[in-house]
């Protein structure tokens, strides 16, 4: 299940495979969750990508290998040879087209060819987009196999971290368990000379000069 | 269905957005509605004479037999039952219905078939048939139905469903001798609840119609037909849920102490914010949340610190000491821009060395404030600082705030 070029770590992993049509927001909602930054470019994922992702519990720390794989079939790589020993999933539908909740079926089916028995998360993301086309009663797949299901965005960070939290529970078999503020230990003393100290003046006045976003008016929600 | 309200979202698929999972047709809702009993009593109660059947069953004795709960193959079953339902009598194979009695003689099969249970009860000791899954259903439909069976309705069905219940006993393998007698109980007291309860006791032998009682069975026991084509539903979903429960919890992981690293510290600035990395002449996002300003409690060698945590996955994003010759500088749309040394985050920007980042916040006032209290605490070494460099620089990005 690890790669190679992945250290090992000393608290629980899991591997996690994430599938849902293309352009469904897979790799987006990882990158949220990793660096905090969202990709508004589409560059569809090759094959996978795979990312660690840590969380804080109250259980203490737990690590979710993300396999973010690809949903476009013409760059489907290995398909569902990326499930082999999955121990958890997350199924990503775009809310606001309706065809990739039509493909929902097909990815659980093969998912659960593979991987039997795991705990699923069925995910509507995109929900912040304002005419969406898949309204929340019409999901209703999750409640036929027994998935967990979140309406979710990515941009606007709306129930981003359930889907991991609902899976922890599962795995963890705790339905307590929650996510807890990571350690924040101490800073190193900032040393600084004058010559940085001007260069960082002068990236700031770059910078100060850049505007920052400004998409995300919602971000106090 | 009593409870229309839970019942939406599934007429919505069914309308708006056809299932796009069914490898099964949309079960056809087969419920029909009893005449009252004034009306029943006006009706002639057609006995449809078996014909002579009697042979098929010998034939391939085995043919009934379901040693499997049905789930995916059941489907030709539950038309069986649904048909039944509809009205015909009692067997499939019987071609020669009366189709216009429908009602009549569906009341007339339901009612044979469970005085065939009833019959059954009798001859229980000899009798080590199980009667397979679907003929259960039929007696639990049975009982359902025989509200209202007269007498003569039994009396007439006797011979014929004894003839299917010595069938059936010659070629089933033995379960559940007492479900069967429970249900011939039930028929005298045929009261929808009672019945449900028989149902579910029939069942028991046959988990597969567990989630049938429990779930879209619901009230309404008349359709059946619809309500065991639901079934493949909660049958599937039964075990999904079984197995993720017994699905290996990681045993490993118990209560942890938390620590967050602040304890020694008091928060003196607290507010919501997004922040962004300056990265190749571009802002990054790198989470909303809280920000934080925290002193030292006890430590007096420690330095003022920001930080800060994104909602809901409590990710650390900003961990920053403060440095007297820490400069911000206002932005557009209420941010601030200060370069800091961030040491939070376990990616390419952990303890790399300085960067430039900014915070958004909700107000312009919050992020005067913010600026206010980031000044107050950044210099406590800033006289001595000032003394060690005396230099002309420092000057004007102090007056840039």
């Amino acid at each position: 299940m690890a790669l190679p070029n992945q250290q090992t770590v000393e608290y629980p992993s899991f591997k996690l495979v994430i599938v849902g049509d293309g352009g469904t927001g897979k790799t987006t909602f990882v990158k949220r969750h990793l660096t905090g930054e969202f990709e508004k470019k589409y560059e569809p994922t090759i094959g996978v990508e795979v990312h660690p992702l840590d969380f804080h519990t109250n259980c203490g720390k737990i690590r979710f290998y993300c396999w973010d794989t690809a949903g476009q079939e013409k760059f489907g790589g290995l398909r569902d040879g990326y499930y082999i020993h999955g121990q958890c999933a997350i199924i990503m539908f775009d809310v606001t087209a309706r065809l990739t909740y039509k493909n929902v079926p097909t990815w659980h089916r093969d998912l659960c060819r593979v991987c039997e028995n795991i705990p699923i998360v069925l995910c509507g993301n995109k929900v912040d987009v304002k005419n969406r086309q898949v309204k929340a009663k019409m999901v209703t797949f999750h409640r036929k196999k027994n998935l967990q299901y979140y309406e979710i965005s990515a941009k606007s960070n709306y129930n981003f971290e359930k889907p991991f939290l609902y899976l922890a529970r599962k795995l963890a078999g705790d339905m307590n368990l929650h996510f807890v503020e990571s350690p924040a230990l101490a800073p190193p003393e900032v040393q600084i000379d004058l010559a940085a100290q001007q260069q960082y003046e002068q990236e700031i006045a770059a910078a100060a000069a850049q505007p920052l976003p400004d998409d995300d008016d919602d971000a106090f929600d | 269905m009593a409870d229309s309200k839970k019942r939406v979202a599934f007429t919505q698929l069914t309308r708006d957005d056809p299932d796009p999972d069914d490898n099964e047709p949309e079960p056809e809702m087969g419920s029909f509605k009893k005449a009252s009993e004034e009306v029943m009593a006006t009706r002639r109660i057609v006995k449809v004479k078996r014909a002579p059947q009697q042979a098929a069953p010998s034939v391939n004795p085995f043919s009934g037999i379901r040693l499997v709960p049905p789930t995916a193959d059941s489907t030709s079953q539950e038309t069986e039952i649904d048909t039944k339902n509809v009205g015909e009598s009692k067997e499939t194979e019987k071609i020669g219905q009366n189709e216009n009695e429908t009602i009549k003689t569906s009341q007339n099969g339901d009612v044979e078939n469970g005085e065939g249970k009833e019959i059954v009860k009798e001859n229980k000791n000899e009798d080590k048939s199980s009667i397979e899954t679907g003929e259960k259903g039929k007696a639990a439909e049975a009982e359902n139905t025989s509200k209202i069976g007269t007498e003569e309705v039994k009396e007439n069905d006797g011979s014929a469903s004894k003839e299917d219940v010595e069938s059936k006993t010659e070629s089933q393998k033995e379960t559940g001798n007492e479900h069967e007698s429970k249900a011939g109980v039930k028929e005298t007291v045929p009261d929808q609840a009672g019945s449900m309860s028989s149902f579910g006791q029939l069942s028991s032998g046959q988990n597969a119609f567990k989630g049938l009682a429990g779930t879209g069975f619901s009230t309404s026991s008349f359709s059946f037909g619809s309500g065991s084509t639901e079934g493949s539903a909660p049958i599937s979903a039964f075990s999904n849920a079984g197995s993720v429960f017994g699905s290996k919890p990681d045993s490993s992981l118990k209560e942890v102490p938390i620590e967050t690293g602040e304890e020694n510290e008091k928060t003196v600035f607290t507010a919501d914010a997004v922040l962004f990395e300056y990265l190749q002449g571009g802002w990054k996002e790198r989470g909303k949340g809280e920000v934080k300003l925290n002193l030292p409690v006890s430590d007096k060698g420690k330095k003022a610190r920001l930080v800060m945590r994104t909602k809901g996955n409590y990710r650390l994003v900003l961990n920053a000491s403060l440095y007297p010759d820490m400069a911000l500088k206002d932005m557009d749309k209420k941010g601030v821009t200060f370069a800091c040394l961030n040491s939070a985050g376990e990616g390419e920007a952990a303890g790399s060395g300085f960067s430039t980042f900014a915070l958004k916040f909700r107000e312009g006032d919050i992020r005067d404030d913010f600026s206010g209290v980031v000044s107050a605490h950044k210099g406590e070494k800033k006289e001595e600082a000032d003394a060690v460099l005396k230099n002309p620089e420092n000057s004007p990005k102090e007056s840039n705030e």
